[in-house]
């Protein structure tokens, strides 16, 4: 039965490099074959790794493990949905589900029909190549179906910091976003090879880039809400390089996406178009190359392997390099100039680019200083959260600034006196507001206030011009969307600020019936017992929240103690409150006679996250909104 | 043909962190260096663990170059480094020091009379100060020393063929001259 | 009177504990535990970081500053040990770099629309 696995998935595997290798026809003018048209061998690729991702989750699911994949992530007493997740929790599945994603994204783009032929059969050429490369890269350095030598009675199990609901969905979202990418990436080296990227360009690309956009955004929300509850520091962000490896493609897809806003609205921009697209896939190919070749040290990585850091680093330089070689011999030619003025929306969001530009630069340069001074300078340095925040904090307020601006500046031409006097009762009623926040809260410093002031203008300015009241109807415009994100990124600023300002932490060694105090609140810690989970046995605290001596809620975290594979993980107890989170953390004991317990209170937590929510929201309803013109501007 | 050769520039770019990578791939940035190696060791006195004497800094000042190891009996991979270090201590010549860190005295003893003495002479360091002196974070550790001043840093278990494709080279070349 | 300047000196003392404990704890958070890659010792509770913890309430006991602790640090571990790079010649292009690309954005923009109008 194995071996009949073993064989149906490794040709299935074949099938698809070889189907592949047939669509990239056109990207060499080959004329033969053309009986088999683009969209039947799409969809030979896309059942060939469908039915292998599906033999592969069965394996997992019945726990076979003469593979050795199976034994070396999973345990059959392992959680249903776990033996599931297990499937991509590892180096070998996780690149399976990153093809699949390729040749899904591929499938339904070769589905639409086009007016220019060439375009799409070009992009589908493109995209296959990558799914060459790929197929070719687990077929022979990181098969995940590869038999185990040995007979196993039972197997290694996942690591237990990966067991959870979260984590099960964490990398699909995030390689739909990161993979969405590599459509526009082959779609815009298509527009390069035809010379043709002008406003229909644009138009079709742009759902593709809002949709891929949304889910990388969701993919590291997903992430960043994980890390803020499992790994139990009270952070939702430690400028990690394997987060910061996420976030480098965010913020060019982010440039991106306003550029192909721009390019459809005024056919200019291309270059920077198309410099952003090549962009944002090479850093997701960057991030995937950090992150599994080993060479960052990071509490995320799960494989290493330089054979198979080597294969993805050659393909990465070729992409990039191809790319860039094609765009430096053809950017002369589809440019087409920029006929607006200084004061323009357009100028707004070059400058904004350009931030976005830098803060990419300083996530890129303090992701790999470490690496280049031990290389060059055999000498170890880490570069922590501070240096991002001294170097990014400047960055972001002029960002908001033109935030606020840009959007409603008109694509031509504009007076800044007369926006200005159009603004003036947000202005005013935001400036009191946020001065009596700084009366009322003491704590903020000057760079704190100043983004607690702009963010509040845009939430405001942006919900005023999403939504407008005129009588009774309430009148949805066409640039819902991008105001619903705007506000969004408003509120989630407000909240990183507040945040960092008002958190509170404390660190107590406790005993069984200690009162433990936390600004006003009281933490009445009752009892400590021995409980057995699914697949563990765990410590677990029972501690009751008081305010005015009324028990308000119960804490429980826990120190798991799993034996496959054998791993200690303590499970943090936050309770949500509107306005904060009260989070309880328990640290492995050391001694017998007290546990060091950590209290944390997180305000604006919710918020913060419910400003993520919106952005995702606006880029999905930019993605899927018709344009059902009620013009602005 | 025209070509704006501004737009080539990103190339040149691709080529050197290409380049970058490549090395980056192969170098292996766990292992850290000690930026105390090429220093004076820093000045220590300790009690004995196998006698009522003192060991520090001193004993390590010779002109011909000594192993210092730090270990504990409850660390594991220390354990499995011991053969090595015995094997080492064995040769013609060399002398293995030791630091017992962070342990237990009984425990530490037992584990000597256990599984072998390499040691001339081995330190107490009940409250792992010293170890911070030293720069120690992940035991066992290993350092060569030469005049009192710190040569080489080995970090985690000295596996048997390390000490000839290693420490051997280093200490003959330091004999030699 | 002797008991209200008692007082004011007890006073006194407390509050500068209370100003010493915020010290420990933000120096805590600028070293790095070297156990636990990518952990500050204040968020680590392994042996090594709790050592570190101790000798740093020491030195700040001792009447140390922030920067002459640190040093002590970076001398035994290298600069790994400090979470904010130092600003040396080792780290100019680190913090430079984002200010060259930054100007170097400002000159494209302003000087690409000078053109046109």
């Amino acid at each position: 039965m194995s071996t009949t696995i073993y064989y149906i998935s490794n040709i299935l595997i074949i099938i698809c490099l070889v189907s592949s290798l047939l669509q990239t026809r056109y990207l060499f003018n080959i004329n033969k074959f053309n009986n088999l048209s683009v969209s039947f061998l799409a969809t030979i690729q896309l059942f060939s790794i469908l039915i292998a991702f599906g033999l592969l989750i069965y394996l997992f699911l019945i726990s076979d493990f003469s593979f050795e994949l199976v034994y070396l992530n999973s345990h059959s007493e392992k959680p249903l949905i776990y033996k599931f997740s297990g499937v991509w929790g590892n180096h070998e599945g996780s690149m399976l589900l990153w093809i699949l994603i390729l040749v899904l994204f591929n499938f339904f783009f070769s589905l639409f029909s086009f007016k220019r032929k060439i375009f799409q059969n070009l992009t589908v050429s493109v995209q296959s190549l990558m799914i060459f490369g790929f197929t070719l890269f687990i077929l022979f350095l990181s098969n995940p179906f590869k038999l185990s030598e040995n007979n196993y009675a039972d197997g290694i199990g996942l690591n237990p910091i990966l067991q959870d609901p979260l984590l099960a969905i964490h990398p699909p979202v995030l390689y739909l976003g990161y993979v969405g990418f590599s459509l526009v990436f082959s779609f815009a080296i298509a527009g390069l090879i035809c010379k043709e990227i002008d406003k229909t360009w644009a138009s079709i690309i742009k759902p593709w880039v809002f949709i891929a956009w949304s889910f990388l955004t969701a993919g590291i929300a997903l992430g960043s809400f994980w890390a803020y509850y499992e790994l139990g520091w009270g952070g939702y962000w430690f400028w990690d390089p394997v987060e910061n490896a996420s976030l480098m493609p965010w913020l060019a897809a982010t440039a991106l996406i306003h550029c192909v806003v721009v390019l459809e609205k005024k056919n200019t921009m291309q270059s920077w178009t198309i410099v952003l697209a090549i962009m944002t896939f090479s850093l997701s190919l960057i991030g995937t190359f950090l992150v599994r070749s080993g060479i960052l040290n990071s509490v995320h990585t799960f494989a290493s392997d330089p054979g198979r850091g080597l294969f993805i680093l050659i393909f990465l330089f070729t992409v990039l390099f191809g790319s860039f070689f094609l765009f430096a011999i053809q950017s002369e030619k589809i440019n087409k100039p920029d006929l607006s003025s200084l004061v323009s929306r357009s100028t707004g969001i070059q400058i904004n680019n350009w931030l976005l530009m830098t803060i990419l630069s300083i996530v890129f340069i303090g992701t790999m200083y470490p690496l280049a001074t031990d290389l060059f300078f055999n000498q170890s340095l880490t570069v922590g959260p501070q240096y991002y925040a001294i170097t990014i904090t400047p960055l972001i307020i002029i960002f908001i600034f033109f935030m606020i601006f840009s959007p409603r500046l008109g694509w031509k031409e504009s007076k800044l006196i007369n926006l200005i006097m159009s603004m003036r009762f947000i202005l005013i009623s935001v400036l009191s507001l946020s001065f009596i926040i700084s009366l009322y809260f003491d704590l903020f410093n000057l760079s704190e206030i100043t983004i607690i002031f702009l963010s509040l203008i845009l939430v405001f300015t942006s919900l005023k011009s999403g939504f407008s009241l005129s009588g009774k109807n309430t009148i949805i415009k066409s640039n819902l969307g991008q105001n619903i994100a705007h506000a969004g990124f408003g509120i989630f600023m407000i909240a990183v600020v507040s945040n960092a300002v008002y958190s509170k932490e404390k660190i107590y060694d406790a005993k069984v019936g200690d009162s433990l105090e936390l600004s006003g609140y009281v933490f009445n810690f009752k009892k400590i017992e021995q409980v057995e989970g699914a697949n563990f046995n765990s410590l677990k605290a029972y501690i009751d929240l008081e305010k005015e001596e009324k028990t308000l809620d119960e804490f429980t975290p826990e120190i798991r103690f799993y034996s496959d594979p054998p791993t200690i993980t303590s499970e943090t107890s936050i309770i949500h409150k509107f306005f904060s989170d009260i989070y309880v953390v328990m640290n492995v004991p050391q001694n017998q006679q007290s546990v060091s317990v950590r209290l944390h209170i997180k305000p604006f937590m919710n918020i913060l996250w419910f400003g993520v929510i919106m952005i995702i929201l606006g880029g999905l309803i930019t993605a899927f909104l018709k344009r059902t013109r009620i013009d602005e501007v | 043909m025209k070509y704006n050769y501004f737009k080539f520039i990103p190339l040149i770019f691709i080529i050197g962190f290409g380049i970058f990578f490549y090395f980056s791939l192969s170098n292996d940035t766990s292992k850290l260096s000690s930026p105390l190696i090429g220093k004076k060791l820093p000045s220590f006195t300790v009690p004995e663990l196998l006698s009522n004497g003192e060991f520090m800094d001193k004993d390590l000042g010779g002109a011909i170059p000594v192993i210092l190891n730090v270990w504990a009996s409850w660390c594991i991979p220390c354990r499995v480094e011991h053969p090595a270090l015995m094997t080492l201590a064995n040769m013609d010549e060399i002398d293995v020091y030791g630091l017992n860190y962070k342990d237990d005295e009984e425990e530490a003893k037992k584990f000597i009379d256990e599984l072998g003495n390499p040691f001339k002479k081995i330190g107490i360091d009940r409250s792992g100060r010293t170890g911070i002196d030293l720069g120690v974070y992940g035991i066992p550790e290993t350092f060569i020393i030469k005049d009192g001043h710190v040569l080489y840093k080995h970090i985690g278990p000295i596996h048997v063929n390390e000490i000839e494709e290693k420490i051997l080279p280093i200490l003959n070349k330091e004999r030699k001259q | 009177m002797k008991k209200i300047c008692l007082i004011f000196f007890l006073l006194i003392s407390t509050n500068m504990s209370i100003a010493e404990e915020n010290r420990a704890i933000n120096l805590f958070k600028e070293v790095r535990c070297l156990v636990c890659q990518g952990q500050t010792i204040h968020e680590s509770n392994a042996e090594m970081a709790e050592d570190l913890k101790e000798v740093i309430r020491e030195k700040i006991d001792q009447g140390q500053t922030d920067g002459e602790i640190k040093s002590f640090l970076i001398e035994k571990y290298g600069n790994w040990i400090i979470m904010t790079p130092p600003f040396n010649g080792l780290t100019y292009l680190l913090w430079f770099v984002p200010l060259i690309i930054l100007l170097f954005g400002i000159y494209f923009i302003l000087s690409k629309k000078n053109h046109k109008v």
